[in-house]
């Protein structure tokens, strides 16, 4: 028996599924690499209903949300490139900073989240149907 | 052609394991010995650990295993070809694999160690029993030999007496163990081995270490240091010590000492503590950190770019 609004439980992808799915980058936002390796991102954010005047008057709005990246989570974005898979990336990033792979593992599954949350990507796939 | 393998020593209990194998389930100082080691999409091996006072019957132990796997439509076989004393069940099963499921005692340490090995080979791999032999030919139990071997999670050293593990305060890429001996009389000391130090790291390795002090600390003495053939810098810190101490004149020092391994990219970062008037706080004699060791060589997995 289902309670109502009990929530339906999903089932939960595995290891392999997850490494093979691909994070794509927002199409709508501007990233601005810095030279110094981090980045600067600007993501469009829709205006609230309720903003109207004169609340609008009052309220400041900004059509856009900011978020800086340190060089190390600038180079996990710019790894983003709906080509690599998520393997892939963990891979490079093991690579580049002399990590494990569980290490890295660990650290780009918990970014890919934070960006995932943030709306600056969305991970796609991984399962085996769904790669075709 | 036979394999490499790396050695992981934890809690006096050492074991021998695939390098891609990694350590992700350790257990602490008061619980029951485990090590779970993973790879990319499996648990792959498992050794558990404690300490009986008779050597129990294996082959009940075996009989347990069997019955609680009863009705589960699984093949269950004894295993053969063991290393001396192992005795040991294989389970197969069509969706799951094969399950390596094999048990020892180990005498020749005080008190009597039982040891549970468990080794899983995915469907989609092949069983390889010289590797299984290796590995449980490989796990060996503490001896009296001091001083002890400590090898697991990148960081490496060898403990003298009378320490022990106190505290695993561990997180990705930032190993942390505490060691203490029995009483009060000997300061416990901290091991740190940090990953991503250009993360972490903004201006020198000394400013670093100055943040790491706590509130209410006053650096008094900066110097440096070579550990390992590696520039490193010591820092003597002081700070109030309790009511009682601080009536006799004593202050709380603290001796932090950094390091940076270029070869391993890592940060090692050693702290401990001293309640005195003048004498500085000084790492226990026998005190061994191995740093400049292989890097982990992350090999591309089966899935590459899409």
């Amino acid at each position: 028996m289902k309670w109502r609004g009990q929530k339906q439980l999903q089932p939960q992808p595995s290891a392999a599924n997850l490494l093979a799915a691909v994070p794509y980058r927002n199409r709508a936002m501007e990233i601005t690499f810095r030279p110094d390796g981090s980045a600067l991102v600007s993501i469009p954010i829709p205006r609230p209903k309720f903003l109207v005047p004169p609340l609008s008057w009052i309220l400041p709005f900004s059509p856009h949300r900011r978020v800086e990246l340190e060089p190390v989570g600038a180079g996990v974005l710019r790894m983003c490139d709906g080509r690599r898979t998520v393997e892939a990336i963990i891979e490079e990033f093991a690579a580049d900073h002399k990590l494990s792979f569980r290490e890295a593992q660990l650290s780009v599954a918990q970014f890919l989240r934070q960006l995932t949350q943030r709306g600056l990507i969305a991970v796609v796939g991984g399962g085996k149907d769904d790669r075709g | 052609m036979a394999r490499a393998l790396e050695l992981t020593s934890w809690l006096g209990v050492s074991i021998s394991h695939p390098g891609e194998w990694e350590l992700a389930i350790a257990s602490g100082p008061d619980e029951p010995g485990r090590c779970t080691f993973t790879d990319r999409h499996y648990h792959r091996l498992n050794i558990q650990w404690r300490k009986v006072k008779q050597p129990p019957k294996l082959e009940l132990l075996l009989e347990k295993y069997r019955q609680s796997d009863k009705g589960q439509l699984r093949e269950l076989s004894p295993l053969g070809n063991l290393p001396a004393g192992w005795v040991g069940l294989l389970r197969k099963a069509a969706e799951e694999g094969v399950v390596t499921y094999a048990t020892k005692v180990f005498t020749l340490c005080e008190p009597l160690l039982l040891a549970e090995v468990t080794l899983v080979w995915p469907k989609e791999q092949q069983r390889d029993a010289a590797l299984e032999a290796a590995i449980l030919k490989s796990v060996a139990a503490e001896s009296s030999a001091w001083p002890r071997l400590w090898q697991a999670m990148g960081l490496s050293l060898d403990l003298p007496r009378p320490f022990d593990l106190r505290r695993n305060d561990s997180k990705v890429g930032r190993v942390s163990w505490e060691f203490a001996a029995p009483g009060h009389t000997i300061p416990p000391f901290v091991v740190q081995r940090l990953a991503l130090p250009e993360y972490w790291i903004k201006g020198s390795l000394m400013d670093w270490m100055k943040k790491q002090v706590p509130a209410g600390h006053k650096a008094v003495k900066e110097e440096a240091a070579v550990v390992n053939g590696h520039p490193a810098w010591r820092l003597i810190s002081r700070g109030r010590a309790d009511l009682w101490s601080s009536l006799r004149g004593r202050r709380l020092l603290r001796l932090d000492l950094a390091w940076l391994c270029p070869q391993e990219s890592r940060v090692y970062h050693l702290i401990t503590h001293r309640t005195s008037r003048t004498e500085e706080p000084a790492l226990p004699e026998g005190l061994v950190i191995r740093c400049c060791r292989p890097v982990p060589q992350v090999r591309p997995g089966k899935v590459r770019k899409a």
